[in-house]
């Protein structure tokens, strides 16, 4: 019964490692929210708890900031493409000196360059929103 | 007497979240309308001898005056207005009418700061302006 127990385990730590989201696939990525909460060798961003995005349905995303001693803020809901696994960003009133932002997909994790420093989001599932 | 402690401890509750709020100034709505002062140059720079202090003023929710009082004037002199963006934590300048891609200085906002860099011929290094007045 015990070893019975034990293989039973073994088994879903297995399956559980295993089982990974092609995130690529437009229908897995919308509905999840992705959030990046460790700046490391940024000084710039100490001053932000976490920034996250909210694949909202195939097409938009919100992004949201939360800074130190601020409650969560949406900063924008921008369309957003995917080629590959590469996400194209169109935001409203963009950074005229910059070119439009991108994500790229990197197996569980989101890359997203801006202003030369790379944000590593993981999946955020504690987050009531899928 | 246990009413006005629980009164007191109730009040200091409500008081102390408040205490630790920094406005968030990557909003547009909450810059505008405030004042940023560098009157701390270092010590390298050729503003350390000329100016007593530098200011942005963010007169609205997209444009930005910047004032300087040097040392050998009576008063502070507006010498420019910027219009401006919030791109997540980093303010864009820029002039209306000229081309965008143009290249000016780029601010990046901290909790109470302001701080660009320089490098000109006259004088490197950041300027970090500190949260002034509303």
């Amino acid at each position: 019964m015990k070893k019975l127990v034990l293989v039973t385990l073994g088994l879903i730590t297995i399956l559980g490692f295993s089982c990974t989201y092609d995130y690529t696939d437009l229908n897995i990525l919308s509905g999840t929210t992705w959030r990046c909460g460790d700046f490391l060798g940024s000084t710039t961003y100490s001053i932000m708890e976490y920034k996250e995005f909210k694949f909202l349905s195939t097409d938009s995303v919100e992004e949201w900031n939360k800074l130190k001693h601020n409650p969560a803020k949406k900063r924008q809901t921008m369309f957003y493409t995917l080629k590959n696994d590469t996400i194209t960003l169109f935001i409203n009133h963009a950074d005229p000196i910059l070119p439009l932002p991108t994500i790229v997909i990197n197996g569980a994790s989101l890359n997203y360059t801006y202003r030369g420093y790379t944000f590593k989001f993981t999946r955020y599932k504690k987050y009531i929103f899928n | 007497m246990k009413k006005l402690l629980y009164f007191t401890l109730a009040f200091i509750s409500f008081l102390t979240p408040s205490c630790n709020q920094y406005p968030d100034f990557t909003d547009p709505t909450v810059l505008s309308g405030t004042t940023w002062r560098c009157n701390d140059f270092s010590a390298d720079s050729v503003y350390n001898s000329t100016y007593d202090y530098l200011e942005y003023k963010f007169i609205s929710t997209d444009s930005v005056q910047s004032w300087t009082k040097k040392k050998n004037e009576d008063s502070a002199k507006k010498t420019s207005t910027r219009y401006y963006s919030i791109h997540d934590l980093f303010i864009t300048l820029f002039v209306d009418n000229a081309d965008p891609t143009k290249a000016l200085p780029t601010i990046i906002i901290g909790l109470n700061t302001l701080s660009y860099k320089i490098n000109n011929s006259t004088a490197t290094g950041t300027i970090t302006l500190v949260f002034y007045e509303q």
